[in-house]
């Protein structure tokens, strides 16, 4: 088909489109309606009750704001990726920073010292449970995101599946803070709540390609 | 573009015959190979109708729409390697077919006309087009109403199948 020939056709049937609003509002919508889904799944599993003031300490209430801001961060990135010339490569800081800053609160919180392969911390801890809630507090907000983000017109399809379920993963995250009863050991929070929402994340280059269309 | 978006269709066509020549002096700096131009072009005002409603106003332009023109060139970069590593094009091969043939030319004219019919109409049009009537591709491709890439395939896919239906005949060499 001739160039002016596929203008033609197009400007032939134009019907007025609706103006897609601003990403960060997108964010905005996205994080208030999950956080909402979020926050009833806990409420509704009944284990809020296994979450005792006790356990609300400084960085308790540190790391629980950086997971939010982790989440709100990278659906932020997610919404400006879905909209062509929006991206800017410094924008990758809007993940990355959030990410090592509650990497780097937990490595705080257990005094510098790490010891990530001791299998006798590890196995004092179970993780199963929380990788599988973690799983499943994340379905609603992936559905959010990635139905919100088929809205605009996604050219990174993998990058943005990848962000977007980062971003649900994050949120996912956030109820685990009122779910897990092993919040004490950071070496449990690095190995079962942080490195499940960055690895899992991985299947989003998948869905991104599928179902961002 | 804001007029687009409200559906003003003359707005729209005037937008779209300018970005055409913006587009393909973009994509003209950036192709080796200027038979792809059109395609790409096309590719791009299609996603730019189907993107419109993304267009914030608040925003320059060109951003927008050179981000749409950027990533359909990365795209036809990818699948245009997929194709040139795996569709080797070989221009001469249907000339080697007649020649290699031991009958006389015109038994090779009509064991050349069974072994076309055998094929499937798409390649069977692509190869009678650009081999044996001589047009150039970017002709064959305009005639069949496919992309350049498209055509390339097809000749490419009945060559081969060409020389596996003339087996012996072709042969050795």
């Amino acid at each position: 088909m001739e160039t002016t020939k596929l203008i033609y056709s197009l400007t032939k049937n134009l019907k007025p489109v609706r103006r897609l609003i601003h990403p960060i509002k997108r964010a905005v919508i996205w994080f208030v309606s999950s956080l909402l889904f979020v926050s009833l799944g806990i409420y509704w599993s009944g284990i809020l009750q296994r979450f005792s003031p006790e356990s609300a300490n400084t960085f308790f209430i540190l790391e629980t704001i950086t997971i939010l801001w982790f989440t709100f961060s990278t659906a932020c990135l997610a919404f400006l990726l879905s909209v062509p010339g929006r991206f800017k490569p410094r924008m990758i800081g809007y993940a990355l920073v959030p990410l090592l800053s509650w990497v780097g609160l937990l490595f705080i919180q257990n005094g510098a010292f790490f010891p990530v392969f001791s299998v006798k911390i590890l196995s004092s801890v179970p993780g199963g449970s929380c990788a599988r809630d973690l799983a499943t507090l994340c379905v609603v907000p992936a559905l959010i995101i990635f139905s919100m983000l088929r809205l605009a017109s996604p050219q990174k399809r993998s990058l943005i599946g990848y962000v977007g379920l980062l971003s649900s993963f994050g949120l996912a995250a956030f109820g685990l803070q009122f779910i897990c009863g092993a919040l004490s050991s950071p070496v449990h929070v690095l190995m079962f709540h942080v490195s499940p929402a960055v690895g899992l994340s991985l299947l989003g280059l998948f869905f991104g390609k599928v179902l961002i269309k | 573009m804001i007029l687009t978006q409200e559906g003003d269709s003359s707005a729209y066509n005037e937008l779209l015959s300018s970005l055409h020549y913006v587009l393909s002096a973009y994509f003209g700096q950036r192709l080796w190979d200027k038979s792809y131009e059109d395609d790409l072009i096309q590719d791009t005002l299609m996603s730019v109708h189907t993107s419109r409603h993304t267009y914030d106003p608040y925003y320059p332009f060109t951003a927008w729409l050179f981000g749409i023109a950027h990533h359909k060139f990365i795209d036809f970069l990818r699948k245009n390697k997929r194709i040139v590593s795996h569709e080797v094009y070989d221009d001469t091969l249907f000339e080697r077919l007649c020649i290699n043939s031991n009958n006389s030319s015109i038994d090779s004219r009509i064991d050349l006309e069974k072994a076309l019919d055998q094929l499937p109409a798409k390649q069977k049009e692509a190869l009678k087009s650009f081999s044996l009537q001589g047009y150039s591709s970017k002709d064959s491709s305009k005639i069949m109403g496919i992309g350049l890439s498209a055509l390339k395939v097809n000749v490419h896919r009945g060559y081969k199948r060409l020389k596996n239906i003339l087996g012996d005949d072709y042969g050795n060499n």
